[in-house]
């Protein structure tokens, strides 16, 4: 299924040309940031669900829990851009340590429901914490400070910051699924008993899959945090989780730029709809039901298939 | 040839300049909305989109200035409430946005305000942080706020239901806030809260807390939740027969929740509200009428008030002629006005709250009930002074 070296040129120019001219072809700036970070996101969970096979419903807690560590750095702590994401990533992956390392024991639907409830759990978590959270009022008034001299105050800039940072995160993910770490992720998806038999222990592998997946999270529940100069409560909750999972599928798992041409589109669907119309949210469940039918493979798949075979 | 060209070139030049020139100054203004217009409680902004239609066409024909009105979804969600004040203000460069549902959604708008130097009017999010920590000098409170709605039940209810009051709350931000307004009003009063609990958001089954509430005999029982857990509670007290004993006030109660449960469930019950559509303010009942033709409704206290907040903000950008943040803020602070929502009301220029009378109002009997929504009987007032308390109480520098 290895695309002809042409195609490759040819849909590295587009996508390049596409991610620099994209804060002028959407409604506003803040709008393609937002699909660059959700893409962020995406990257992740395709190397848990689509390569590894976990289907986690609870990722919402790592977008979360990277943007209030992020947030809360910011406030508090720092104003060194890296030094807060990295922070908001660590704590993502704190948690995500422990909470893989009991969920991955479980398979199939008892996974999902395992990482569903520990996302509520956080959820909850953050609910009550007035202090340090803001509770249901979200931590307002996020600072986006300067990166070394660059300003990244105008959503122009920042929009280029968060490319540079989505181009490196897709990088990094297309080199995690073709290492031998990747092939073994893959190799324990197709057929966990062979990979047993040949000396790779699952639960190792599930667990590290599920913290990698769980850093992009992070990473972009950072810069969400950032763009938007608050977390809202909400980033940790049932609707994000559910949305990167409809993100993923739509894409097409197992593609890594399948969830990234899924996320950017669901995300720029939404907002369009949703300044035309009412009732947008039946618009995208109508869309969701016609996708799942007709795309079964996620839209990248099945183009694939079609066009380039 | 050439210089007859460049003749033309200037000409057309000029022509453009004099084409800009007056069409700059007959600038019409543009009013942004963001509220929430799908989902379980898109009621309320529904409601709010039609009064501020109504509000622009009445003003256009009064005026006759083209007012543009720019409408959008956030959905209840703050993170695409943020988003969609920015576009607004960044992209569709709307003057002043107005609405905005939900504290969190409000707290973050509020912020975007300051970040563009543009005005933000909120009606319908209750926390205090806007006139308290998180206030700043481009963001007006219209309406009603958690202190006042809490204050005024408070305060008329220990003067005239009784003195020994068992509250169940929401356990979250919302909740403690006015638990803690609601006690010392009552308190005030010679009152007592004889017991509180608190209680998980979206609880299904309220019967240990009414019977601990049976228990301690109390004379009011005052529900400090909304939606679904005040129907839930409100049952499982008419269940237990507590409902007959006691009195229920709630925290915030308005027409939709009472369509939907049926107004015998609440019968009887308590509530505090800025604004109901049976006032007797000059012009009320004329919009009630003109709301229910346009809508098949009566209005609710939030899309009043959206339709004065639009109204009055479009009479300060003519007071101040033209729509610059700065004039139009000092046309607001300060400025008294009467209109069918508050007679009179006051904007002060300490916290950029607006206040006007609170009133106190009681649940029709199923057989009371004359038309579309007619739901409440305004029972009392609070004056304004009393009801939304001193600027000073809630902390906001505006001018630091």
């Amino acid at each position: 299924m290895q695309l002809k070296a042409r195609h490759k040129i040819a849909g590295i120019i587009v996508g390049a040309v596409f991610l620099l001219a994209a804060p002028y072809l959407v409604p506003y700036q803040a709008l393609a940031t937002q699909m660059l970070i959700f893409a962020i996101f995406a990257i992740g969970f395709d190397i848990l669900f689509g390569y590894t096979g976990l289907l986690s419903f609870g990722h919402a807690a790592f977008f979360g829990l990277g943007a209030y560590g992020t947030g809360l750095s910011l406030i508090h702590l720092t104003s060194s851009v890296p030094l807060a994401l990295g922070m908001g990533i660590l704590l993502a992956v704190a948690v995500a340590i422990p909470m893989g390392f009991l969920s991955t024991q479980r398979h199939g639907i008892y996974f999902a429901m395992v990482t569903l409830a520990f996302a509520q759990l956080i959820y909850f978590i953050a609910f009550q914490w007035r202090s340090l959270t803001g509770g249901d009022d979200g931590l307002q008034g996020v600072p986006r400070p300067s990166l070394g001299p660059v300003d990244l105050s105008s959503d122009l800039v920042y929009y280029y910051f968060v490319m540079a940072v989505f181009i490196l995160a897709l990088v990094l993910g297309v080199r995690i699924i073709r290492s031998p770490f990747g092939r073994a992720l893959q190799a324990l998806r197709e057929n966990t008993d062979r990979a047993m038999s040949v000396g790779y222990d699952p639960r190792k592998y599930k667990l590290i899959s599920f913290v990698i997946s769980a850093g992009f999270a992070a990473l972009a529940g950072g810069l969400y945090a950032m763009l938007q100069n608050f977390v809202p409560l909400f980033s940790l909750g049932l609707d994000i989780s559910g949305e990167i999972v409809l993100m993923t599928l739509v894409g097409g798992m197992g593609t890594i730029y399948g969830p990234v041409i899924g996320a950017m589109s669901i995300v720029y669907v939404k907002d369009f709809l949703s300044s035309q119309t009412d009732v947008w949210p039946l618009i995208m469940g109508v869309l969701y039901v016609v996708s799942v039918m007709t795309f079964r493979r996620g839209v990248v798949k099945e183009l694939k298939e079609r066009f380039f075979k | 040839m050439r210089a007859k060209s460049l003749v033309m070139a200037l000409m057309l030049g000029a022509a453009l300049l004099m084409v800009t020139g007056p069409a700059d100054a007959a600038k019409v203004v543009k009013v942004g909305i963001v509220s929430v217009l799908s989902g379980p409680v898109a009621v309320i902004g529904n409601g709010e989109k039609w009064a501020a239609e109504m509000a622009v066409a009445d003003f256009e024909g009064i005026e006759g200035t083209k007012i543009e009105l720019v409408v959008r979804d956030h959905a209840y969600n703050p993170g695409v409430a943020n988003e969609k004040a920015k576009e607004l203000y960044e992209k569709e460069k709307v003057d002043v946005i107005i609405a905005c549902p939900n504290s969190a959604a409000a707290l973050a708008v509020a912020q975007q305000a300051k970040l563009h130097k543009k005005l933000f009017i909120s009606t319908s999010a209750g926390t205090t942080d806007l006139i308290g920590k998180a206030c700043n000098r481009y963001v007006f409170k219209w309406n009603y706020n958690d202190y006042m709605m809490a204050t005024t039940v408070g305060i008329l209810g220990a003067k005239r239901l009784g003195k020994r009051w068992y509250c169940i709350t929401s356990d979250y931000a919302w909740g403690h806030n006015l638990l803690k307004h609601f006690s010392e009003a009552v308190e005030s009063m010679g009152g007592k809260i004889v017991g509180n609990d608190m209680v998980a958001l979206h609880t299904s089954d309220y019967s240990p807390y009414i019977l601990k509430a049976m228990n301690a005999k109390p004379e009011v029982l005052a529900l400090l939740n909304v939606g679904k857990d005040a129907v839930n509670s409100t049952k499982a007290a008419a269940e237990y027969g507590l409902k007959k004993k006691v009195v229920i006030v709630h925290a915030l109660l308005f027409e939709p929740s009472i369509r939907g449960a049926g107004v015998a469930t609440f019968a009887g019950d308590y509530t505090a509200a800025p604004w109901n559509w049976t006032v007797d303010n000059p012009g009320a009942k004329d919009f009630a009428d003109r709301y229910l033709k346009k809508t098949g409704e009566r209005p609710h206290f939030m899309a009043a008030a959206v339709y004065s907040a639009v109204t009055q903000y479009l009479l300060a950008v003519k007071r101040a002629g033209g729509a610059d943040p700065e004039k139009v803020i000092k046309a607001l602070e300060g400025h008294t006005f009467k209109d069918m929502f508050a007679n009179p009301g006051y904007i002060r220029p300490e916290d950029h709250q607006q206040v006007g009378k609170a009133y106190l109002l009681r649940v029709k009997q199923p057989n009371q009930v004359k038309g579309k929504d007619d739901y409440f009987e305004i029972v009392g007032s609070l004056p304004a002074e009393q009801a939304f308390g001193k600027p000073s109480q809630f902390g906001c520098k505006l001018n630091k």
